[in-house]
C-alpha cells in the first residue's frame, strides 16, 4: 500500500527531464494569457476557442499528439511522454479538457489508429495532429441513453452515402470541421448491429447547424443533415461495426475522471468565505451547521480524490474499468451539484448574483455552478445507466432484461 | 499510488478469513451475543498463538512488530467475521496506551501477557456524560501519602466484566482547561471498591458500568505522566480508530456482498429481483460507500505507518466510515426483506454493529467538528 | 530430512458452477475474473505432511510449482507455513501439458533441485483430478510410490504410510527417497503465524525455464502431451421428480419399495 503523493518530475528519467525543461520553456513563451484566464471560467466551453488556436501552435512541434509516428504529424515520442505534455499544460491553465484529451488523438485519433485502413490514417491522423476539431454526433432526439435506436440515416449510393436525419447536443459543432458521426447504415440488422462511424464534413452542402442555449448560458447544437453527400471512405471500421467501436473507445477514454478541479477549488473558496464573512455578527464558518456541511464537502473532495487515483492504478494494472470508471464519474457530478446547492445556502441570498453583478461573490462561482453542474450527471452517459453498469459489471448483478427490437424505418 | 495489500498481507488477510470462518461461525457470534463474558477462550488462545494478539507490539514485549497495515489486514476480517471479545479493549485501547505511555517495567510486565492472551485489559474514560470530551470526566482521584483514591463512576466501559485490569482515565488536579489534571492509573480489577454491571446493548458488546467506590491506587501504577494523560489517550485514541474503522470496513463489505448475492438468487415476477434498476442502485450506491470508507481508511493507517500526520485523515476515515457502513447495513435489509428480519438471519448483526461502532471513540458529527478545527474554521 | 513439495494453483474449487464457463472451440476453460486462485486443496495437505515431518525430525522442504501467471500471493503460502524455498517452473512453455509432460517438467527440477528423502504430491488437483502427475514423476525418477496418504511418519531411512483404501486403511511401508500423494484424510493443515507470514517476505521465489532444468521442449507442456482432450463440457443435470404417493406412511414407503426394485435399484 502507498499513498505517497509523487511530486510532478520526480519519477522522470534524464531524457524526460530535459524534454519537460525544453517543453516548459516553450509553453511559457507561447500559452497566453487569454487562454489561462479562460479556463478558470467555469463553464466547460469557455476556453474551446482558446484551446484550439493554441493546439495549432502545439502541433507544429509535433506536440499535440506527441507520441504518435512522425509520418502521422506526431513526434514519434516514447510511451509516457503525454503524460508530461498533460501535466506541464495542467500546470498552467486551470483545466482544459478538449486540449488534453487531445493530446492522445482525442476520441478519433485512437480509433482510426487501431480501425482505420492505411489511406484512411494518412488522411485522418494529419489532420487530427495539426489540430483539426471535431464535435461528437452521437446523440439525437430520439436516442439519447439508448443510444443504439439512433435513426440519422447513411444510405448507400454508388460510392457515396447520402445522410439524412439529425443530431442533437453536438457540443462544439459550430466550431469544428469535422462530425464523428455514428449513422446507422443497415436498417435491416438489429439496432446494435446497423450502425457505422463516419466522418462528415461540416461545411458541406445540406448541413445545417442551429444554435441551442443550455441554462448556463453555454452554446451546443442541433446538426441537421439534409441528403448530404459522403464518400464511403470516410467509414471507420466495417460497416454495421460502429456499436463496437464506439463502445471500446468509451472505455479506453480516460476524460477528464478524476482530474476536474472545480470541486477541491470551490469547497476551499466557500471555506474561506465561511472565513471571511460574518452574519449576524458571527463569522459564518463558527456556525454549527456550516461547520458540517463544509467538513463533509471537503471529506468528499477527498474521497472523490481517492477514487481517481484509484482508477489510475487500476488503468496501470490493465484492470477492468468498466465498472470503476463510472464511481469518478458518478461521485463527481454529484458533489458538483451538492457544493453547488449547499455553497447557496451558505452564501444566503449573494448566493443568487451572477457574475459581473453588483455584490457578487466569489466572482459568481456558485451560482454559475449551480446551472453548469446540472449536466454533468447525464452528460457523458447518465448517471441512472451508470449506476446499473456499476451493480452488473463489478458485483456480478444480473442485467435488466431488454426486447431486442429492431428500429423502425 | 498503490491501493492494494502487499503479498504477505494479503496472505494474513486471506489466512484470517479461512481462521474466521472455521473458529468463528455466526453461531457462535450469536451465542456471544448473550453470553456474560463474550470471548471464547478457545478462539482467544488460538489466536495469541497465531501471533495476532501481539501483531502490533514489538518484538521485545513479545510482538510481531507489525506496522498499522498488517493490523487492518487483520481488523478487517475480523470486522467480516463479527469477532466477538476484547481485542479492541484490550490490544488496542489499553495495550498500545501502555506501549506509548507507560514505564518499561509496566511494558515488560504487561504486554507480552496480552500478546500471550493471559490478561484482559479495558481503558474507562466515558461517564453518564456521553462525551469523549475532557471536560465530561468526572471521575476524581485524590492524592492521599503514596496512594490515590478513585471515586466516581465510568459508563460504556468495554468488556470490564472480564478485565484483569482496568485504567482509568481520572482527574487528579483542576487545571485552567478540562485537559489538563488528567490522570491514566492502572488499576486491578481485584481491588475492593469496584463494582461491575454490565449493561445489555444493542450489537451485544459488552460496554459495563464500573463504579468506583474510593478505590486506592499506588501512584506507581499511574501510566504516563501524572495529570498529563490527555494528549498521549487521544494519541492512542487517533491510533485505534484506524483499526477500528478497518474493522467497520470488512463488516460493511461483507454486509454489501450478502445484499448482492440475495438480489442475484432472490426470484420474483419471474427473474432475480437483482435484475431491476432499482436494485442495480442500491447496491451501486454501496459499492462507491464502501470502497470510500475503504480508502479513506487506507490512506489513514498508510499515512500512519510512515509517521505523516494524519489527524483529517483519520478524522474523515471514522466519519465517513461509520455511517457508510449503517447505510450498508441497513439497504442490505431492505434487499434482504422478511428473509433478513429474523433472529436466524446475518445481516442484522452487521446492522447492530454498524451504529454501535458509528457511536463508539465518536460519530460522524464529533469527526466532522474534529475535521472543520483541522480547515481552520 | 529433504522433501520436496509440489502445488497448482488452480480456480477455487468451492465457487458456484455458474461461474465457469467452457469453449467448446478449443475445449479449454474460458479465463475468469470473478474466482480467486487458490493452491490446489489436497496440495496442501501435501504441504502439511511434509511440515509434520520437520516438526518431528526437522529438514529441509522445497516446494515446487508450475504454471504462468503463479499469483505470489498464493503460492507462497506454504512459505508462512514453514517451508524453506519455492522454485517457480513459471513459463508458457511449461503448461498446456497432460500428466506425462507436466511430471516431466517437475521432475527434471526435481533433479536439479538435489538430494531429497520425499516428494510430496496432492493425490489429485482440483481441476483436472486426473491424479497421475504424481505416479508419473515417480516413474521418471525411479522411486516407489505411495498413493492417497492418510499419515507419514518418517523412521530412519524409511517411511510408515497409512495409506486410504475404500473400506479402511492399509499400512505401508517404504524406503526413501520415495514419492507419496496426500488425500484430505491427513487433516486440516495449519494456520500461518503472523511470523511466518512475514519471514516469507524474505523467501523470494526463484524461478526456472524450461533451460535451466534441462528439459527438452518437446517433451514439455503442451508440445510433450500425448492425450488430446476430444471433449470438455458440464454436464447437463436433469432431475425429474417423482412423488411417491400412498394412503398412509406404510403405503407411500412399500410403493418406494416396489419403484426401486422396479428400476433394479435394489
Amino acid at each position: 500500500m502507498d499513498f505517497r503523493e509523487y511530486v510532478i518530475g520526480e519519477l522522470d528519467t534524464e531524457e524526460q527531464k530535459k524534454f519537460r525543461k525544453e517543453l516548459g520553456d516553450w509553453l511559457d513563451k507561447n500559452i497566453s494569457p487569454e487562454l489561462v484566464e479562460s479556463t478558470w471560467i467555469l463553464r466547460t466551453t469557455a476556453n474551446i476557442p482558446y484551446a484550439n488556436e493554441f493546439a495549432k501552435k502545439l502541433s507544429e512541434k509535433g506536440w499535440l499528439c506527441p507520441e504518435w509516428p512522425k509520418e502521422y504529424g506526431g513526434a514519434g515520442l516514447p510511451a509516457g511522454y503525454s503524460t508530461i505534455v498533460a501535466e506541464e499544460i495542467s500546470k498552467r491553465v486551470l483545466w482544459a479538457p478538449g486540449l488534453l484529451g487531445g493530446l492522445t488523438g482525442g476520441v478519433q485519433g485512437p480509433i482510426i489508429m487501431q480501425h482505420g485502413t492505411p489511406e484512411q490514417k494518412k488522411e485522418w491522423l494529419p489532420k487530427i495532429a495539426a489540430g483539426a476539431q471535431f464535435a461528437l454526433g452521437y446523440t439525437e432526439p430520439n436516442a439519447g441513453t439508448d443510444l443504439a435506436s439512433l435513426q440519422i440515416r447513411a444510405a448507400k449510393d454508388g460510392n457515396d452515402y447520402i445522410l439524412n436525419g439529425q443530431k442533437m447536443f453536438s457540443t462544439g459543432a459550430h466550431n469544428a470541421r469535422y462530425h464523428w458521426l455514428a449513422a446507422r447504415t443497415n436498417p435491416e440488422m438489429p439496432k446494435h448491429k446497423g450502425v457505422s462511424m463516419i466522418i462528415a464534413d461540416l461545411t458541406a452542402p445540406g448541413v445545417t447547424v442551429t444554435k441551442l442555449t443550455t441554462i448556463a448560458g453555454d452554446r451546443t447544437n442541433e446538426v441537421f443533415y439534409d441528403n448530404v453527400r459522403v464518400p464511403q471512405t470516410n467509414r471507420i471500421g466495417p460497416e454495421g461495426e460502429g456499436w463496437n467501436i464506439t463502445r471500446s473507445a468509451l472505455a479506453a477514454e480516460r476524460g477528464d475522471l478524476g482530474t476536474f478541479p472545480w470541486p477541491k477549488i470551490l469547497v476551499d473558496e466557500l471555506i474561506q468565505y465561511a472565513k471571511e464573512t460574518k452574519r449576524n455578527g458571527k463569522p459564518l464558518s463558527e456556525d454549527p451547521q456550516i461547520r458540517q456541511t463544509l467538513a463533509q464537502l471537503s471529506m468528499d473532495v477527498s474521497v472523490l480524490r481517492l477514487f481517481g487515483r484509484r482508477l489510475n492504478y487500476m488503468i496501470e494494472k490493465n484492470q477492468d474499468i468498466s465498472w470503476s470508471a463510472p464511481f469518478s464519474k458518478i461521485f463527481e457530478s454529484e458533489l458538483s451539484q451538492r457544493i453547488a446547492n449547499q455553497g447557496m445556502n451558505i452564501m444566503g441570498l449573494y448566493g443568487q448574483l451572477e457574475q459581473g453583478s453588483k455584490y457578487a461573490k466569489l466572482k459568481g462561482h456558485i451560482e454559475l455552478a449551480y446551472l453548469t453542474m446540472v449536466v454533468r450527471s447525464f452528460g457523458g452517459g447518465s448517471n441512472l445507466r451508470l449506476r446499473s453498469d456499476i451493480a452488473t459489471r463489478g458485483m456480478g448483478l444480473p442485467r435488466e432484461p431488454q426486447l431486442a427490437m429492431p428500429v423502425k424505418k | 499510488m498503490d491501493f492494494d495489500y502487499n503479498d504477505e498481507q494479503k496472505m494474513l488477510k486471506q489466512g484470517a478469513r479461512e481462521f474466521f470462518e472455521k473458529e468463528c461461525p455466526k453461531s457462535l457470534v450469536k451465542q456471544m451475543m448473550e453470553d456474560e463474558k463474550g470471548n471464547p477462550p478457545e478462539l482467544w488462545k488460538k489466536m495469541s498463538q497465531l501471533g495476532w494478539l501481539g501483531l502490533i507490539y514489538p518484538e521485545k514485549y513479545g510482538g510481531g512488530d507489525g506496522n498499522m497495515i498488517d493490523l487492518i489486514a487483520l481488523e478487517e476480517e475480523m470486522g467480516r467475521a463479527c469477532l466477538p471479545g476484547p481485542f479492541l479493549s484490550t490490544v488496542l485501547l489499553s495495550g498500545l496506551f501502555i506501549l506509548h505511555n507507560g514505564s518499561e517495567e509496566q511494558k515488560k510486565e504487561i504486554l507480552p501477557k496480552i500478546a500471550g492472551g493471559q490478561l484482559i485489559l479495558t481503558l474507562a474514560l466515558t461517564e453518564q456524560s456521553d462525551s469523549y470530551e475532557a471536560s465530561a470526566v468526572s471521575v476524581e482521584a485524590k492524592a492521599e501519602k503514596d496512594d490515590y483514591i478513585i471515586d466516581g463512576t465510568k459508563l460504556f466501559v468495554p468488556d470490564a466484566q472480564i478485565a484483569d485490569y482496568i485504567i482509568c482515565i481520572a482527574r487528579t488536579k483542576k487545571g485552567d482547561k478540562p485537559e489538563d489534571g488528567l490522570t491514566a492509573f492502572l488499576v486491578d480489577r481485584k481491588t475492593p471498591g469496584i463494582t461491575i454491571t454490565l449493561l445489555k446493548t444493542l450489537a451485544g458488546d459488552k460496554l459495563c458500568e464500573v463504579v468506583f467506590n474510593k478505590v486506592k491506587v499506588s501512584k506507581k501504577n499511574i501510566i504516563g505522566k501524572l495529570d498529563q494523560a490527555w494528549g498521549p489517550l487521544q494519541q492512542t485514541l487517533q491510533q485505534v480508530k484506524i483499526a477500528q474503522c478497518a474493522e467497520m470496513v470488512g463488516g460493511a463489505q461483507r454486509a454489501l456482498e450478502l445484499a448482492a448475492d440475495h438480489a442475484k438468487k432472490r426470484i420474483q415476477f419471474d427473474r432475480p429481483i437483482g435484475s431491476f434498476p432499482v436494485i442495480h442502485h442500491l447496491i451501486a450506491n454501496a459499492m462507491m460507500d464502501v470502497d470510500a470508507c475503504k480508502f479513506l481508511t487506507y490512506e489513514a493507517a498508510w499515512k500512519f505507518s510512515e509517521g505523516m500526520p494524519c489527524a483529517k485523515e483519520i478524522a474523515m476515515a471514522k466519519a465517513w466510515t461509520g455511517e457508510a457502513y449503517q447505510r450498508t447495513a441497513a439497504m442490505g435489509h431492505q434487499v434482504l426483506g422478511g428473509i433478513g428480519y429474523t433472529l436466524d438471519g446475518e445481516m442484522h448483526l452487521y446492522f447492530r454493529r454498524a451504529k454501535s461502532g458509528e457511536l463508539t471513540l465518536g460519530d460522524g458529527k464529533f469527526h466532522r467538528e474534529a475535521l472543520a478545527k483541522e480547515l481552520g474554521m | 530430512m529433504n522433501m520436496i513439495v509440489c502445488i497448482k494453483q488452480v480456480l477455487d474449487p468451492e465457487a458456484p458452477l455458474s461461474s465457469f464457463k467452457i469453449d467448446p472451440a478449443t475445449n479449454t476453460m474460458v479465463p475468469v475474473t470473478t474466482v480467486p486462485f487458490v493452491i490446489s486443496p489436497f496440495d496442501e495437505q501435501a504441504v502439511e505432511a511434509a511440515l509434520k515431518i520437520k516438526d518431528a525430525k526437522g529438514g529441509k522442504i522445497t516446494v515446487i510449482s508450475l504454471g504462468v501467471n503463479l499469483l505470489r500471493d498464493v503460492v507462497k503460502k506454504p512459505l508462512s507455513l514453514g517451508a524453506d524455498e519455492l522454485i517457480l517452473l513459471e513459463d508458457p512453455a511449461f503448461i498446456g501439458g497432460d500428466s506425462w509432460s507436466t511430471a516431466y517438467a517437475l521432475a527434471a527440477a526435481i533433479k536439479k533441485v538435489g538430494q531429497f528423502d520425499l516428494i510430496f504430491c496432492g493425490r489429485q488437483a482440483a481441476d483436472s483430478d486426473s491424479g497421475q502427475v504424481g505416479a508419473c514423476i515417480a516413474e521418471i525418477l525411479g522411486i516407489p510410490q505411495v498413493s492417497v496418504a492418510k499419515k507419514v511418519e518418517a523412521i530412519d531411512g524409511k517411511v510408515k504410510v497409512d495409506k486410504v483404501t475404500t473400506d479402511g486403511y492399509e499400512v505401508v511401508e517404504v524406503p526413501t527417497p520415495a514419492l507419496i500423494t496426500v488425500s484430505n484424510e491427513l487433516g486440516e493443515v495449519r494456520f500461518a503465524t503472523f511470523k511466518g507470514t512475514m519471514a516469507s517476505k524474505k523467501k523470494e521465489p526463484i524461478i526456472w525455464k524450461p533451460a535451466d532444468i534441462g528439459a527438452e521442449p518437446a517433451k514439455i507442456g503442451a508440445a510433450g502431451r500425448r492425450i488430446k482432450t476430444r471433449k470438455l463440457f458440464q454436464p447437463v443435470r436433469d432431475s425429474k421428480c417423482e412423488i411417491i404417493g400412498g394412503e398412509t406412511d406404510e403405503d407411500k414407503a412399500a410403493n418406494l419399495a416396489k419403484k426401486l426394485v422396479e428400476v433394479k435399484l435394489i
